[in-house]
């Protein structure tokens, strides 16, 4: 019998959602713990005083933080199917664009959403360059997902592009593509945000775009402002 | 663990290439990676001012080094590439293992591999040339984080991060062993003072006396004259990535 799993998380954040998918995904029950990350609390700070962020999964009495690396361990813990290919070529692939989402997309869309004039100009440029190397991924794979014909490590990684993406863009009054743009990638979106394990850990969209439109001068002043 | 790790391996194995340049400690961590599994390789060695065909058809997306060529497919990204070398070259129980079995482990290490790479390396280049204010704060960031590592390898008390073998965080590690001193020398930045660090610094001598290792360290003052030469543009692209902020 395995040990309780506990999940500690905030409204609203894309990487908590991958922890939740994972486990949704691979029927493993778990207590959600819910921080305001205003107002950080003693188990939070205790299980990840490194990073002091969201997710951190607790195990029985082992810590997972990093939402990346929880979803590998997840998949390698847990009995149901599996989120990484068995195939190692095709592990390091779904590893690479997971990487290349946190590492490469996050600062340019950030800066596209919340800064102005040229920096904003380039920083569209490069997200739009971005997702065209994420829009032939998937038109290249030829299946529902980028994990095949179900949701896979990828597309829980890449699902900040799924739902955040739309979301951010309202409360910013920018558009980052037309309609016509990356139809794969808008598919993709449509096929993983209607997934019945996928739905129920979504953010609720009324109360995200409300909390983003709220938040918006932070952004803005948070891209200005050098790294703390 | 899925199955194909324990399969057992081709019959006619697929030739390996690995697109490097020379003083890349990135480059370093797959040689080390592909010596430590007993994994022949052909060194194709790339002048980064002048990026081959070869290079940019296979990382399209980052256009740098190193890249591994397995059987034609690229797999970029060193330590994603350590990853797979440590899966696609698992020839039973003898070959040693890059990460561990165990998924707890391989969560930390996984762990702390990133947080060497963001917390890191990541500041320490940037402290290296930014100048100004800059430079203090990341060479502050880049302190606290040698202390928290510094203390992790305190903790551990073992000869390596992975245990008493060199594993995928020592690998991860590499530049912290070799180059740092390198950096800070070229870079006239001081980051470690006397006597700070002591745990990193016995990993540090640990490390680049392993025989493996050894064999793909570069030069020393060949490293000082290459950091050296190329100090204008790294100095150049980092203020001019910070400015556009």
């Amino acid at each position: 019998m395995s040990p309780p799993v506990k999940l500690i998380g905030a409204f609203g954040s894309p990487a908590v959602h991958r922890a939740e998918a994972a486990l949704r995904l691979k029927g493993v029950p778990y207590e959600l713990i819910l921080e305001d990350l205003e107002n950080k609390s003693e188990l939070l700070l205790k299980s990840n005083p490194i990073h002091k962020k969201v997710p951190v999964l607790l195990h029985g009495d082992r810590t997972v933080c990093e939402s990346l690396v929880i979803l590998e361990y997840i998949d390698e813990t847990f009995d149901g199917p599996p989120l990484l290919p068995a195939d190692p070529y095709d592990r390091s692939m779904a590893r690479f664009w997971a990487h290349f989402i946190d590492h490469k997309c996050a600062k340019p869309f950030m800066l596209s959403m919340w800064s102005e004039g040229e920096t904003q100009k380039e920083s569209m440029k490069e997200s739009k360059e971005n997702l065209a190397f994420l829009e032939e991924q998937l038109i290249k794979r030829k299946k529902r997902f980028f994990g095949g014909d179900s949701i896979g490590y990828l597309d829980i990684a890449a699902c900040g592009m799924a739902y955040w993406l739309g979301v951010i863009q309202e409360s910013a009054g920018v558009s980052l593509a037309s309609g016509e743009e990356f139809p794969a990638l808008r598919r993709w979106a449509e096929e993983y945000t209607s997934d019945e394990a996928i739905k129920p850990c979504l953010p609720d969209r009324d109360k995200l775009l409300t909390h983003y439109v709220a938040n918006i001068d932070k952004y803005r002043l948070m891209v200005k402002a050098p790294p703390a | 663990m899925p199955s194909s790790l324990s399969q057992q391996p081709p019959h006619a194995p697929a030739p390996v290439k690995l697109i490097t340049a020379f003083g890349s400690p990135f480059a370093h961590r797959v040689e080390v990676a592909l010596a430590l599994k007993g994994v022949p390789y052909e060194l194709v060695v790339e002048d980064l001012a002048n990026k081959s065909a070869l290079l940019l058809q296979h990382n399209p997306v980052h256009r740098s080094v190193p890249v591994l060529l397995h059987g034609g497919r690229a797999v970029c990204e060193s330590l994603l590439i350590v990853e797979y070398v440590d899966e696609a070259f698992h020839h039973g129980a003898a070959a040693p293992r890059i990460l561990p079995a165990d998924p707890y482990d391989r969560a930390a290490a996984h762990f702390w591999a990133q947080f060497i790479a963001d917390k890191c390396l990541k500041p320490l280049w940037l402290s290296m040339w930014a100048g100004g204010d800059a430079q203090a704060r990341f060479a502050r960031e880049t302190k606290e984080s040698l202390a928290i590592l510094d203390a992790q390898l305190e903790g551990k008390k073992t000869r390596f991060f992975g245990g008493d073998a060199i594993g995928f965080v020592d690998l991860a590690a590499c530049t912290l062993a070799h180059w740092l001193g390198v950096l800070e020398e070229v870079a006239g930045v001081r980051l470690v003072g006397d006597g700070e660090y002591p745990a990193l610094r016995r990993w540090a001598e640990e490390y680049t006396s392993d025989e493996t290792v050894k064999r793909f360290l570069p030069d020393r003052d060949e490293l000082v004259a290459f950091f050296s030469a190329n100090k204008e543009r790294y100095t150049s692209r980092v203020r001019a990535s910070l400015q556009q902020q």
